[in-house]
């Protein structure tokens, strides 16, 4: 499974930027518009589409795209 | 309204706790007095009860006093499994405090401060633990009267329907608050309409999401505005025009 694809696509979607122009310094709340709401979104799409359970206190530590992208890479 | 203690500090606390018990006291006493009548969708309160299915109870936040009655002397009494957000404030650690007396579920946050960290709880709480959540759309701290795609957000993930409610007394004072707080004066009549439930599909585009959020919005309006024009008692200082003009 393509983790980096999926989280490419999924953050697109909800931010309705095209996955081209997504980079890992992006700020998911600054750059990218995801608020709260989608942010819930985006870790219940992460949790099934990757099978994994997000904790709380991960989920705070994830800020940027990157800090998604770090956080399965210390997975796998 | 806003509280000037630390609830943290042993001396806050139990001014909290104290502050809390005079407010159920208060509740109770004066909920008594009220004469509430549901003029529409009792079916819909009707079906909840009986099937116990997790549902999302939202009403507007000025209202919060009189659902907070009809929650107390209607709601629990029936048994269902009642969770409330209430802000990280510390007037929402009164409110929580309150709740908790009554023996509701308490989970604390808001959209402003640890809002994520809420809506996950809120989620756990629907879709793990079984538990119905109410909702103020246009909490903690409005504007008044938006519905905050947060609460859409929950129902569609969640897939807990919404349960719209509109609420009004026919006599009461305000308070002073961004919301102006409605308090029913003793032996107001007070009329409650429920709106039919609503289940958002899953996906939803954020286009969809927020024809959704407008759609609740205006239901949970539309509700508040029979409610109050059933009792002559409509709140002419609600900046809600355009809704308000549509309905009428």
């Amino acid at each position: 499974m393509d983790v980096k694809k999926s989280v490419l696509e999924i953050v697109s979607s909800l931010s309705e930027r095209d996955a081209g122009q997504i980079t890992p310094d992006m700020d998911l709340v600054g750059d990218l518009g995801i608020d709260s709401p989608k942010a819930l979104q985006l870790l219940l799409e992460l949790e099934e589409r990757l099978e994994v359970e997000i904790s709380d206190e991960d989920a705070a530590k994830m800020n940027t795209v990157g800090d998604i992208l770090d956080y399965f890479a210390s997975r796998a | 309204m806003s509280l000037r203690i630390d609830p943290q500090s042993p001396v806050g606390s139990r001014l909290i706790r104290l502050a809390a018990w005079l407010i159920r006291v208060i509740l109770a006493t004066l909920g008594r007095t009220y004469r509430v009548r549901v003029i529409e969708g009792g079916q819909f309160l009707e079906d909840w009860s009986d099937h116990r299915h997790p549902t999302i109870l939202s009403f507007w936040h000025n209202r919060a006093f009189i659902g907070a009655h009809y929650v107390y002397h209607h709601l629990v009494e029936r048994n269902l499994k009642i969770s409330v957000l209430t802000s990280q404030s510390r007037d929402g650690e009164l409110v929580a405090r309150v709740a908790q007396q009554w023996g509701l579920s308490v989970v604390r946050g808001s959209a402003s401060r640890g809002g994520l960290q809420a809506l996950r709880a809120l989620h756990r709480a629907i879709t793990r633990d079984g538990f119905s959540p109410i909702m103020i759309p246009d909490g903690p701290r409005g504007p008044i009267y938006h519905f905050k795609v947060g609460v859409a957000v929950l129902a569609q993930t969640s897939g807990a329907p919404i349960l719209p409610m509109g609420l009004a007394a026919q006599r009461f004072f305000t308070i002073k608050s961004w919301d102006r707080l409605i308090i029913p004066w003793p032996f107001s009549r007070v009329v409650i309409g429920f709106g039919e439930p609503q289940t958002l599909a899953k996906p939803m585009t954020n286009d969809q999401l927020e024809a959704a959020r407008r759609r609740l919005e205006a239901t949970v309006d539309g509700l508040t505005l029979r409610a109050e024009a059933e009792l002559g008692a409509v709140d002419d200082s609600r900046p809600h025009e355009t809704t308000r003009a549509g309905e009428r």
